[in-house]
């Protein structure tokens, strides 16, 4: 393909994309409608952010609550639990590198 | 609005502004429609991506640092979106929209006795990660460095994409070179 040939492609395509501005000509709303979105979005994501905070501050006080009835009621329970949280994560760790390395 | 104006606005935006925002995405509206269309080929799917694009600058805003246009930025939210809907659609569904939405596009051309240029077929005859560096390069004139960082690929993935997909243009458009 010519430099010519090229630029006589490239000139149909820039000519073939420009009258699609003019086959599908854009309406622009007016301000008060982008100000009505961003507001509705805006509220949208803080509610959002709202429910998020309480499901973490739930989770936490559930954990915290389990983590103390279990220190004051069972000791023995308790050290598992906490001897568990330790190795199972660094188990499962070293079986994903494991498998990372097999690939 | 000139380049100072639009920096405040972004500014003012950034500090969580409603009119500020409204005012840059109202300017940049028809802008990313058109770009949409452009790169879509299917003007009510640029419609949804333009909707979802601005409730992603909504969202991230606060995120933008100012190192591209902000035009670019919305380019980029938009091409990524797009492609994310590529992803998540079959190939042969997408095939189907798109002749769908291409058969449409020339019915309306017919309708409002417009000529529709052939090489928007050949354009939609290619895949979409070949139209869109070819449309961001020639069309916006964005530089090969820029097309890779809107659309995450390596500078020479761009450029071959780009030569290989301006021949096939060429091929489709001339059939007697094939």
């Amino acid at each position: 393909m010519s430099a010519n040939d090229e630029q006589n492609t490239l000139d149909e395509l820039n000519r073939g994309l420009r009258s699609l501005d003019d086959l599908h000509p854009v309406y622009t709303p007016d301000l008060q409608w982008f100000q009505a979105q961003i507001l509705a979005e805006k509220k949208k994501l803080r509610r959002r952010l709202i429910q998020d905070l309480l499901l973490f501050w739930l989770v936490a006080a559930v954990i915290f609550t389990v983590t103390l009835t279990l220190f004051t009621q069972s000791k023995s329970l308790y050290l598992i639990l906490q001897a568990l949280a330790t190795l199972v994560p660094a188990v499962w760790l070293l079986r994903a590198r494991k498998r990372v390395d097999a690939r | 609005m000139e380049e100072k104006d639009e920096q405040d606005l972004i500014l003012q935006a950034r500090q969580g502004d409603t009119m500020a925002l409204s005012l840059l995405m109202q300017k940049h509206y028809s802008f990313l429609v058109k770009y949409l269309i452009k790169v879509t080929l299917n003007p009510s799917l640029a419609e949804d991506l333009t909707q979802e694009t601005m409730i992603r600058c909504i969202e991230k805003i606060h995120l933008y640092n100012g190192t591209s246009k902000f035009s670019s930025w919305l380019i980029t939210i938009a091409t990524n979106l797009y492609i994310d809907d590529l992803r998540k659609k079959k190939r042969e569904r997408n095939w189907q929209e798109q002749e769908q939405a291409l058969r449409k596009m020339r019915w309306q051309a017919a309708r409002s006795q417009e000529e529709w240029p052939l090489v928007l077929d050949a354009l939609g005859h290619l895949s979409e990660e070949v139209r869109m560096p070819i449309i961001l390069k020639h069309y916006y004139g964005y530089s090969y460095e820029e097309i890779g960082n809107i659309l995450n690929l390596a500078i020479g993935t761009v450029k071959s994409r780009i030569h290989n997909g301006i021949k096939s243009l060429r091929k489709e458009l001339s059939p007697d070179e094939r």
